[in-house]
């Protein structure tokens, strides 16, 4: 039997244990007067309602009358700290979190080759689905979780003509049109969406030829900030300006700690170029362009995760009002490599490698796992399993979003 | 809708709820209860355009189909299913074929059900791309890849797949 024939006999047969409820009409009928209801309801108070709004409301409706439980609040997790961890599993099965940071989706990735020369990379994304406990493959090219974990920002594919937003309580997807679209990225507040256009795949960069790889020009066109409360969508063009060049083809914007800037990592000094709304570019805010470490300053905003240049830690918190360093060394058999987001004022979610006693990576500086450590460096958990090697594809990549 | 129009409605969905619901019931990943809440949901869409519908089939069915496929529907995506256990040895080729049933079965359940409706509509429902496009309100490319993908987890989810591969299908080339 060919495959085809196998899924199209599987599906005959299976489709035949369905059972038939008797009572489907009159549940219909009943769900029939509650949509009636609530049109005559809208018209009734003059409210300029569309009628597609309107019949969204409704599977919620009828799902609710059944008993179902429908979830008013598209919001994960409310209110807890709890520390998830799923120190065996790499990539994470069940919720990992710790403070006010989830782990609500992740992607992993492979480079596909699109012509002789060059190669694109492929990422499938996962997002956390509550009932289950676990991450679920998604189809979309690319993702962003609102805070909260209740809503998702999606492209179909990478450039995209819009930008998608879902909702984890259910209803239809929300499209903005944004011409180019190749990242989307929640603002801190969850109100707006930073979209980067650009004119070309951003991920398509030369295959590896004799040890080098050529970077084809940039595509960036600049970005348009989405309003998804009013679907208002702004553009704004800023294309990609350094001498040297992107050292990667995809130069997404991004947005500074309190949403009230953008900014783009650049190759040569400043290696943080800060824009305000309008594309014109600005100083950066105090402090936030001062480390690489991606966790960046705290959320009080008086710690800032940094490099140590220390023989024994390779990363370390500054406390920005005294200038004190304290380096992250070795610490219940990991060495933290780099800080990647503040679960709160006193604990960062970090990379780490297995530490052994030659002070060096069991497996190498690439074999690394989530782990929560302290910001005085005294206590670490692990947070997740050891991803075997994060540069080589099929590695995952997790995504902070506050619960 | 008055005492006629809701004597059609009802013999309507006699008639038709065997068909709807072997259709929800796969949409759904063999969930008795979700599949019910699907036909049901999209049942009372059409009681409220009874009167503005040409064909109460067609719109019942487009309403499952895009409801199962616009959205990370989290809600019901892993609902676990019950599907037996194959037996441990494998027996004569037609026994064979029944286990390998029950492991395409596991493997569609676990798709998620944007990929699974799209696999429906293409082997039970029997639709040439285009017109899964024009159902689901995406391009032509858009339906191919999803079956390539679809298909290429579904082989992934049960790897025994492969000595019934028809290397034209799971490359994504299936053409209508």
């Amino acid at each position: 039997m060919r495959s085809e024939e196998l899924i199209k006999e599987t599906m005959r047969q299976w489709a035949e244990e369905a059972e038939v409820p008797g009572d489907l009409a009159s549940r219909a009928l009943k769900g029939g007067k509650r949509v009636r209801m609530l049109t005559a309801a809208a018209l009734a108070g003059a409210v300029a309602v569309v009628m597609a709004g309107v019949s969204l409301v409704v599977p919620s409706l009828l799902h609710a009358e059944r008993g179902i439980a429908v979830n008013p609040e598209p919001t994960v997790n409310v209110n807890t700290t709890e520390t998830r961890t799923d120190p065996e599993s790499s990539p994470p099965r069940t919720l990992v979190a710790a403070g006010d940071v989830a782990v609500y989706a992740y992607y992993t990735w492979e480079e596909v080759k699109t012509s002789d020369d060059m190669v694109t990379v492929k990422r499938t994304w996962y997002l956390y689905d509550r009932d289950s406990d676990s991450y679920q493959e998604t189809p979309w090219a690319m993702l962003d979780v609102a805070p909260g974990g209740g809503r998702a920002a999606v492209l179909e594919k990478v450039p995209a003509d819009r930008v998608g937003v879902l909702d984890q309580a259910g209803g239809e997807i929300k499209w903005f049109q944004t011409p180019g679209a190749g990242a989307a990225y929640w603002s801190p507040d969850g109100t707006r969406l930073l979209v980067t256009t650009y004119s070309a795949d951003p991920d398509e960069t030369g295959a590896w030829k004799n040890g080098s790889r050529t970077v084809p020009p940039p595509s960036r066109t600049g970005w348009a900030v989405v309003d998804v409360a009013s679907g208002e969508v702004k553009t704004q063009p800023v294309a990609y300006q350094d001498d040297r060049g992107p050292v990667n083809p995809r130069t997404d914007f991004r947005w500074n700690r309190d949403g009230s800037l953008i900014w783009e990592q650049r190759a040569t000094e400043p290696h943080r170029q800060y824009y305000d709304l309008s594309g014109k570019p600005v100083a950066a805010p105090p402090h936030e362009d001062e480390t690489y470490q991606e966790a960046n300053l705290s959320p009080g905003g008086r710690l800032l995760a940094v490099s140590s240049s220390d023989d024994d830690a390779v990363t370390a918190v500054k406390d920005v009002r005294t200038g004190e360093v304290t380096p992250i060394k070795p610490v219940n058999g990991h060495w933290v490599e780099q800080l990647a987001a503040w679960a709160d004022d006193t604990r960062l979610i970090a990379w780490a490698c297995e530490y052994d006693e030659k002070d060096t990576c069991v497996g190498g500086e690439f074999r690394n796992r989530l782990v929560l450590v302290t910001a005085d460096g005294g206590e670490l958990v692990p947070l997740t399993g050891f991803r075997e090697n994060s540069q080589q594809p099929g590695s995952w990549t997790p995504i902070f979003t506050r619960r | 809708m008055d005492a006629a129009a809701e004597r059609r409605f009802r013999e309507f969905v006699s008639a038709r709820s065997p068909a709807l619901m072997r259709l929800a019931f796969l949409l759904t990943g063999g969930d008795q209860h979700a599949a019910e809440d699907l036909l049901q949901t999209a049942l009372a869409r059409t009681v409220a355009r009874w009167n503005s519908v040409d064909s109460p089939e067609a719109y019942v069915r487009q309403v499952m189909y895009r409801q199962q496929a616009s959205w990370w529907r989290l809600a019901r995506w892993r609902r676990e299913t019950t599907v037996a256990d194959p037996p441990e040895s494998a027996g004569p080729d037609g026994t064979r074929a029944a286990d390998m049933k029950i492991v395409v079965r596991r493997a569609l359940a676990r798709l998620t059900p944007r990929q699974r409706t799209v696999l429906v509509l293409r082997y039970f429902e029997d639709m040439p791309e285009a017109e899964i496009a024009a159902v689901l309100g995406c391009s032509v490319g858009t339906v191919r890849s999803t079956v390539h993908r679809s298909l290429a987890r579904l082989r992934k989810s049960a790897p025994e797949l492969a000595e019934f591969r028809d290397p034209r299908a799971f490359m994504g080339e299936v053409t209508a």
